[in-house]
């Protein structure tokens, strides 16, 4: 059953690997490169390419949070998250 | 089987949120009946090997500890008294800011006295305090689980929204434990190692995706996680590439869990989880024998047998290291593949085995060689209660 798929984007010095970003459908989560440094990442003449995960959901999810702000509850409908635009 | 607060005596654990000593083989949570001293060497005395000048260390106090925890980056210690007070010990004060003093001594933090349950991780450390869960250090791996990446210098609140009893950090995960027995993870996904169905970064505490109730215990392996519910059944979620699950995953692929790994009918009643390493390790079951899975080559196994015990031959019974064992915590405290010993402690005694680099406890292995020291022997002969994180890290009644 596939969960995800894999992405490859262009890095730079400047990228924070470390910092990830959000996709407002599933708060919970941080989606972050695979890499962790631009080290790790494959060079092609001098560029940089990082790969990443998305977030595959096969079947509606209900997820409950301990946010600090509370107890919540969410609902993921089939789909696929975390993917940059 | 007797009961402590209506707490079955094999789930001692969870007693009030307290650890409790308790007399008889079953597995306890560290106990020690007369004081504690540090032991290893002056310079470097929380490796995950057995130094050479394995000695009483400067570190020593009369004060009796239910429960020690080390960091896995830092020479940096804490423990809890039963009556609910914070103690640490340390040299180096990352991340601990200005109410610790680092000067290698034991010192009680505070005055407070709802210090309930206490962990190590990587860099940051982890506690119960009257019911909610307070974190410290790097929160770059999400172990804060409120959603930020702060880091926390000192002691910060992060979750006070339900009672917590129990709180533990693997490698770049952190797991707590309501008072109702459900188990919330947040931290880096590896190989389904949260048990969120997803191998992306949890970063605000999820409940484990099955719903499962009861849960008493949680522990680690190499990008994989453990939970124990009360009926002494083990599950399993993330990396089971040597077949350590348990005797009821037979697959050495990622496991999208939590999923039962034993039953307390069919195979063994799991009184306590230890922590593995890449390799293997052992869980305790309810008469205090060591449970085995895993791969055996790298002496994991504390009778030294080299026969793995993967797949459905996982839990297996170490039936001639006798009963008594309370304790077993295999190395992995940042996440890498050639960690690979472990500590345990039977009838308060140390124990330290696996393989490991040269320099791995060649002063105590009986044929004296550091090139091959991977047996497992007694480091500190029993009639005396231990207590440890990793070897090299002990305190002694």
């Amino acid at each position: 059953m596939q969960k995800s798929n894999i992405y490859r984007v262009e890095v730079s010095a400047d990228t924070d690997f470390l910092e990830g970003w959000k996709d407002a459908r599933t708060p919970h989560l941080d989606y972050m490169y695979d890499q962790e440094s631009l080290a790790e990442c494959e060079e092609v003449d001098g560029v940089y390419f990082a790969t990443y995960k998305t977030w595959v959901v096969q079947e509606e999810r209900t997820v409950q949070l301990s946010a600090p702000s509370g107890m919540e509850t969410i609902t993921i409908a089939i789909g696929e998250y975390g993917k940059l635009e | 089987m007797g009961e402590i607060s209506g707490v079955p005596t094999s789930d001692i654990n969870n007693v009030d949120g307290f650890y409790t000593t308790q007399g008889g083989t079953g597995a306890q949570e560290n106990p020690i009946v007369t004081g504690a001293q540090l032991y290893g060497t002056t310079s470097f005395w929380m490796r995950a090997d057995v130094p050479i000048t394995f000695a009483r260390s400067e570190a020593f106090t009369t004060v009796t500890f239910s429960k020690i925890e080390c960091s896995r980056a830092y020479t940096q210690v804490m423990a809890l008294t039963s009556s609910g007070q914070l103690w640490y010990n340390c040299s180096a004060n990352s991340w601990l800011g200005s109410g610790f003093t680092a000067d290698k001594t034991w010192r009680r933090y505070g005055t407070d006295t709802d210090w309930t349950d206490l962990t190590g991780g990587y860099q940051s450390w982890g506690a119960i305090k009257g019911g909610d869960y307070y974190f410290m250090g790097y929160g770059g791996y999400r172990q804060r689980g409120d959603g930020s990446t702060n880091s926390s210098t000192g002691w910060s609140m992060v979750n006070n929204n339900q009672t917590w009893t129990k709180v533990y950090m693997g490698v770049r995960t952190t797991w707590l434990i309501n008072s109702s027995g459900e188990a919330y993870s947040t931290g880096y996904g590896y190989d389904y190692q949260t048990g969120q169905g997803t191998t992306s970064t949890i970063s605000t505490f999820a409940r484990e995706k099955n719903n499962l109730t009861n849960i008493v215990d949680v522990s680690s392996g190499y990008q994989c996680t453990w939970l124990r519910d009360s009926s002494g059944n083990t599950y399993f979620t993330g990396n089971n590439a040597q077949q350590l699950a348990g005797p009821l995953i037979t697959t050495g692929s990622d496991r999208n869990g939590p999923m039962p790994a034993s039953t307390a009918a069919a195979h063994y009643n799991c009184a306590k989880l230890g922590s593995f390493s890449y390799y293997g390790g052992c869980h305790i079951d309810s008469d205090g024998y060591l449970r085995f899975s895993g791969e055996a080559s790298s002496y994991m196994r504390p009778d030294n047998s080299t026969a793995d015990k993967k797949g459905s031959s996982g839990g297996y019974k170490l039936t001639s290291m006798g009963s008594g064992w309370t304790d077993y915590r295999g190395d992995d405290k940042k996440g890498e593949r050639q960690e690979h010993n472990a500590v345990a402690i039977k009838s308060g005694a140390m124990w330290n085995g696996g393989e490991d680099s040269a320099e791995f406890k060649g002063n105590v292995d009986p044929d004296g060689s550091a090139s091959d020291s991977r047996h497992w022997i007694e480091i500190i002969s029993s009639g005396t209660n231990c207590v440890a994180q990793r070897a090299g890290v002990l305190a002694k009644g």
